[in-house]
This record gives structure tokens, C-alpha cells and sequence, in this order.
């Protein structure tokens, strides 16, 4: 049995080349992987106001860290981080990270394929507040959002979400390529196809991530 | 001409103030953790929030803002300055 919130695989995201896992945010963070953190991150380390952001912090990079070993990088080290800039590993080269959060749940992705990006949001999060479908859908899917019926389209919405955060990251713009320029296709059931794209439910938490390659739609 | 005076254009002060409005109206940070310096990422403000921002700045100020804002300027008086500076252009 896996000890109370150790890292564990997103077995169904996973290719040959490609890891994602998954941590709890209540997951102890190993002396081991502190250690790691304060080797190949100090500044950023140091720089965190708050104790709960500082071990936010740690979790990531532990997810981070045990992305790498299952993706056949163990002993990879990670650049100097920035706030709201995407991770990096410092080397080995050709070696591609991505992490995500929220509340919950961290997601760490690591490949040797080429760029890929992963979100995670909570299965039960409103996507259709603050006139934010305006602002990340394109007109083609707000139409298609509005043909399905009003049960599906909370979780189409998270979909679209997840789907574009997940190529954003891959692509390494994030939100600067504005998110209602992307149009995806979406079904009549409400899911959405994209062939780089794959999802999968960790419990309460739905998650999303790219194949390379994953060119913006 | 109208005669009337033109609306004054909000201070860096009036803007925190919002923005703090804004922050708390998420709900992701208690409100006594919401200072204009505490990073907007240790408050909770995730990409989905960076957006909903941007969407409450456009409506309530007219300015058009990237959506990365909250990003560039990652506190609430970082951004408060930013959009003082916008709304000066």
C-alpha cells in the first residue's frame, strides 16, 4: 500500500519517454528532496513570505524531482526558478518539465521527447465565473457550448481549460498567447479532442497533458 | 465642450485598494494575509484568477491589459503602479 501522500503515477498520461505524477497537498516532503530544492533553487527558496507557499514550493519540486527519476532522469538539476515562468531543468539536455497546482493536487510532468506542458484543476472548479468563458474560449467553441446541454458544459469547460494551459505551457508562452485564439474541436458529448492531448481523474482532480509534439491549434 | 470636469484617473492608492477588493473577493487568501507587498501567487492567485483579474480590470477601467499582468507585476502594489501608469498613457 503507498505510503499516506507519496508521489504516485498518472500511469494513464504516461508514454515511453514522458512521466506524470501526481502529489497530495498534504504529502511529506523528504529531508532529501529539501536538500535537492536548496542546491539547485536557493534564491527562489528564500524568497517565499508565507511557510504554506514555501512547502507549496517544496511539493512541486518533489513531484518535479520524482517526474524526472520515472522518466529516466534521476539525477537531473533544475534551473533557478521565477513566479509565473515556466520550470527548467539546468541538465541533462533535452530534458522538458512541467509542474502544475491547485488546491489539492500537484502534477509534475518530465520528458526527453521535446516540450510538453500538464494542468490540473479540481473537477468541481466554476470555469463560467468572472465572464471567463469570453476570455478563454474561441467563438467556434462558445458556440459548441452552447448546443450542449447545461449539465455538460461545466465540464467541457474545465476541459478547454485544462487543454489549453497544457499547450500554452508546451508552446512556453502560458497565458501570453491569448487562450481565445486557440479553438478546439468539441464533440457533441462535450469532450474535447485533441490527438497531443490526454486526460485522466485523480480523485478529486481532473488532469490534462501534452505528447510531443504539440503545436498551438 | 460639456463644462463638466473629467473623471479623475484612479490613484496608485485607489488601485490597491481595488485590487485588494479583487483578491479577497476570490477567496483564496484571508483578508488579513492580503498586503499590497505578499507575492499575488502566495495569495492564491492562480492562472484562472490572473484572468478573472485582467477580465474585472478591462471592465472597471476600460484599459485593455495582457494577461500575464499579474505575472509582470506580481503584488498588489507592483500592479497598482502598473495600472496607475497604463491609465496615464
Amino acid at each position: 500500500m503507498r505510503p499516506h501522500g507519496a508521489p504516485h503515477p498518472v500511469v494513464a498520461l504516461e508514454r515511453p519517454g514522458t512521466a506524470v505524477v501526481a502529489l497530495s497537498e498534504d504529502a511529506h516532503v523528504t529531508a532529501a528532496t529539501r536538500v535537492r530544492v536548496l542546491r539547485d533553487d536557493p534564491d527562489r527558496y528564500a524568497s517565499f513570505h508565507t511557510t504554506a507557499a514555501r512547502l507549496r514550493f517544496e511539493r512541486s519540486r518533489a513531484a518535479a524531482y520524482h517526474a524526472l527519476a520515472r522518466a529516466g532522469r534521476p539525477e537531473a538539476r533544475l534551473a533557478p526558478s521565477c513566479p509565473g515562468r515556466p520550470p527548467a531543468v539546468r541538465r541533462p539536455a533535452g530534458t522538458w518539465l512541467s509542474i502544475a497546482h491547485t488546491a489539492g493536487l500537484v502534477v509534475a510532468l518530465a520528458g526527453v521527447r521535446g516540450p510538453a506542458g500538464v494542468d490540473v484543476e479540481r473537477r468541481d472548479r466554476d470555469l463560467g465565473a468572472h465572464g471567463l468563458p469570453a476570455r478563454f474560449c474561441s467563438p467556434s467553441e462558445r458556440a459548441a457550448l452552447g448546443r450542449l446541454p447545461p449539465s455538460a458544459r461545466a465540464a467541457c469547460l474545465l476541459d478547454l481549460w485544462l487543454a489549453k494551459e497544457a499547450l500554452t505551457k508546451a508552446a512556453g508562452t502560458g497565458l501570453a498567447h491569448g487562450f481565445d485564439r486557440i479553438s478546439l474541436d468539441v464533440c457533441q458529448d462535450g469532450s474535447v479532442r485533441h490527438p497531443a492531448l490526454g486526460w485522466a481523474d485523480v480523485g478529486l482532480h481532473r488532469v490534462c497533458a501534452t505528447r510531443p509534439p504539440a503545436p498551438l491549434p | 465642450m460639456t463644462g463638466s470636469d473629467p473623471t479623475p484617473a484612479p490613484t496608485t492608492q485607489d488601485l490597491e485598494a481595488w485590487l485588494t477588493e479583487q483578491v479577497v473577493g476570490f477567496g483564496t487568501a484571508a483578508v488579513d494575509q492580503v498586503t499590497p507587498t505578499t507575492p499575488l501567487a502566495e495569495l492564491g492567485l492562480d492562472s484562472v484568477y490572473a484572468l478573472a483579474l485582467c477580465g474585472e480590470i478591462e471592465d472597471a477601467y476600460g484599459i485593455e491589459v495582457d494577461a500575464t499582468i499579474a505575472w509582470d507585476h506580481p503584488t498588489i502594489q507592483a500592479l497598482a503602479v502598473a495600472l496607475a501608469e497604463k491609465m496615464a498613457e
